[in-house]
């Protein structure tokens, strides 16, 4: 069951594939005590992408993106997708998605998420 | 060729490490076996728990990364609550672990536990080495992360065999570790000034909230001369403690649960709150959705995931507070701050007309301020968790910025006397005193067998209310009364206990007749204990159902406090 003030979000993260670190990228979502219906890791160039479908509450979805941020060896950080429907239906969150990916696989350097509406997550920007 | 144990010994010589903190098992013995040859002061504590919290006083008094060393299984179990404390607290520490051998890995071989999995959650970053040619590099990675950024624990598990192992590397590694997290580097560019002054000058009722950030970053004076120039009412969270002398016209004391009364109502009347390095975690902010209902909030802060826990901040200003706060400064150097008086005089009405203390807490709170009276410049006090740590806490004087020291974030009964002993080892010319309750001090009494073995002149303070008292505080106030397993009348004779550990002990109580309720002796007992060389324990027999006041009730807003008994 899904809670009442939560939404489905699908979120690409790309990692150093080392010891743990996509253990800690889950451990950030199990530690809240939600389910994670859907996690996909896989290779990509250098680093590695993993994408997690995961319904949070709008706290808990700026919480990830911040912990995530922090996490050593977490390079990227795609903005999180909103999906409507059901677990399966993410095709057009994931080819919004993957352009940022290519070309982490095409091996340009990784850089600091866009300042957009992730920053909000972050910092330096007035939100009121 | 070296083996591998020889290895992590230089390499620890290479990253400044003076002193490690542990306890021998089957998969460290190598370690030990060549501890002789390495250059390091090898502190043999009595429990494992007692070697991390020696660990983190180390780490907590001087900012260096602190060093502990177990051996697998239960060895490794035991370091767990000590890494989460410093996870909270902001510690650097390099655990190292024993580990069985590779082939046995598992297999649920003797002394195997997974360290590594169990640690994931509780370390900044964790590894279980594979190679003993890759030991100078973790090494050298897991100092990086350890000190970097928020500092945190960080835990290596070395397979025994690794450590026997041989092999041909180069000590110090000459690359920068090529990872980390992606600590913000507080470019001034992106310092939001504009945005920053609009803030100040539209606001009526600003306050500042002090935390642990400012200290760890070396910006206590950096901060405090932006406060001198600003003058506004300013409280500090428990770790906030020191940054700013107590004497600051505009200082207001501890805020939150055991918080002053002007220092909250400060806080949540704000209608702009300039949070420096602290967290705003719950025992703060109280009841997070209704915290300072009114207030615009600045934050101030080097990790981006502690951003915006009670809700939206409109000024997010990630970066080390070194760099910050210069930057803030900088940019209201040239503004005319409104005239915020009113608000200031309201603020020091309230703070001067705040009850001394009352009820049967009077005499705990007046031994604190006889005992605070008597420390010299450099004693550090170091303070376990409960009832005593809120009394110390809120008659605390400053006396230097890492002065204060406490298990906060994870409030871990049993840190003050290891603590302690950490402290007084990195800074042996310090005055090192330690507070702990009767409960707290039962934890790790084992380890007055360290400080009389290392001869170690620190003094110890009991507050012996023969009750685990916060808890039976809580239960008075909440749970009608019922102290279920909060007795603690059979405590042992400590002063009996101190002496079969060749530590000199004695007991004061309270005398109703004086006006403090202390016995008119109490400052002559107390320079004694303060000025012998050697280590020292005074029990204080305390009120038995004394109680910290003020107090906001545990989810309650801070608006709610209850300030004494009724
Ligand atoms: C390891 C641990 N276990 C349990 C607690 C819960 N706890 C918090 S304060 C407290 C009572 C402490 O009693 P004591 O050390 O006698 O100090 P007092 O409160 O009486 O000053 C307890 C049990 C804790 N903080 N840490």
């Amino acid at each position: 069951m899904q809670e009442a003030n939560t939404a489905r979000y699908q979120f690409q993260l790309a990692y150093y594939n080392r010891q743990g670190t996509l253990m800690r990228i889950l451990g950030i979502v199990t530690r809240r005590g939600l389910d994670l219906p859907y996690v996909h890791a896989e290779p990509c160039g250098d680093v590695h992408k993993v994408t997690v479908r995961v319904a949070v509450n709008p706290k808990q979805l700026g919480q990830l993106c911040r912990e995530w941020s922090v996490t050593p060896d977490v390079v990227e950080i795609g903005e999180p997708i909103q999906v409507i429907g059901t677990w399966n239906a993410f095709q057009r969150a994931r080819s919004r998605v993957s352009a940022k990916m290519r070309r982490l696989a095409k091996g340009e350097s990784p850089r600091q998420p866009r300042r957009s509406a992730l920053a909000r997550l972050f910092a330096f920007v007035p939100s009121r | 060729m070296r083996t591998g144990a020889e290895i992590v010994w230089a390499c620890l010589r290479a990253e400044g490490v003076d002193t490690v903190f542990g306890y021998p098992g089957g998969a460290v013995i190598p370690l030990y076996d060549a501890l002789h040859s390495s250059g390091i002061r090898h502190i043999l504590t009595r429990h494992e728990q007692g070697a991390i919290f020696a660990a983190g006083g180390y780490a907590r008094s001087t900012g260096k990364v602190g060093v502990a060393i177990a051996t697998s299984g239960p060895g490794a179990t035991n370091l767990v609550t000590g890494i989460a404390d410093a996870k909270m607290d902001s510690v650097p520490l390099v655990c190292i672990t024993g580990q069985v051998r590779t082939s046995l890995i598992g297999t649920d071989a003797f002394q195997e536990t997974d360290v590594f999995g169990m640690t994931l959650p509780l370390t900044k970053w964790n590894r279980l080495v594979v190679s003993t040619e890759e030991i100078p590099e973790v090494v050298a990675e897991g100092f990086h992360i350890a000190r970097s950024g928020r500092p945190g624990p960080v835990l290596l598990d070395f397979p025994v065999d690794l450590l026997k192992g041989k092999a041909d590397v180069r000590i110090p590694v000459t690359h920068r570790p090529k990872l980390g997290p992606r600590w913000p580097n507080s470019a001034k560019a992106d310092f939001p000034a504009p945005a920053l002054r609009s803030l100040l000058l539209s606001s009526a009722k600003p306050t500042a909230l002090v935390g642990a950030g400012v200290k760890l970053a070396g910006a206590h004076l950096a901060l405090q001369r932006l406060l001198d120039d600003l003058q506004v009412p300013t409280g500090a969270t428990l770790h906030g403690l020191g940054a700013v002398p107590e004497e600051k016209p505009y200082f207001l004391g501890l805020v939150g649960m055991h918080g002053s009364h002007a220092a909250n109502v400060a806080l949540n009347e704000a209608d702009l709150l300039l949070v420096f390095g602290a967290r705003l975690d719950d025992r703060v902010t109280g009841d997070p959705s209704k915290f300072a209902p009114g207030a615009r909030i600045v934050h101030l802060e080097i990790d981006r995931s502690q951003m915006h826990r009670v809700r939206s901040y409109e000024l997010p200003i990630v970066g080390n507070l070194a760099d910050t706060i210069p930057q803030f400064h900088e940019a209201i150097a040239d503004l005319r701050l409104p005239d915020w008086s009113e608000w200031k005089k309201t603020i020091a009405e309230l703070r001067s007309g705040e009850r001394n203390g009352s009820g049967r807490a009077l005499p705990a709170l007046h031994l604190f301020d006889e005992l605070y009276a008597l420390l010299p410049e450099n004693a550090i006090v170091v303070v376990d968790v409960g009832q005593h740590q809120m009394w110390a806490a809120q008659r605390y004087r400053a006396h230097s910025p890492r002065g204060f020291i406490t298990s906060g974030g994870l409030g871990a009964m049993g840190f003050a006397l290891p603590g302690a002993i950490g402290v007084q080892l990195a800074r042996p010319d310090a005055r090192v005193v330690c507070i702990s309750g009767d409960g707290g001090i039962q934890m790790n009494i084992q380890e007055l067998a360290t400080i009389r073995r290392y001869g170690l002149a620190i003094k110890v303070l009991i507050l012996d209310n023969k009750f685990l008292g916060m808890v039976r505080q809580w239960q008075q106030l909440f749970y009608s009364r019922n102290y279920a397993e909060t007795d603690l009348s059979d405590n042992p004779d400590f002063v009996t206990l101190a002496a079969a550990y060749g530590i000199r002990g004695r007991r004061i109580g309270v005398d109703p007749a004086q006006a403090n309720g202390l016995p008119a002796d109490t400052p002559d007992v107390l320079k004694r204990f303060l000025d012998s060389p050697d280590p020292e324990l005074l029990v204080f027999e305390c009120p038995r159902e004394a109680n910290v006041f003020p107090m906001v009730p545990s989810g309650a807003a801070i608006s709610e406090m209850l300030l004494e008994e009724n």
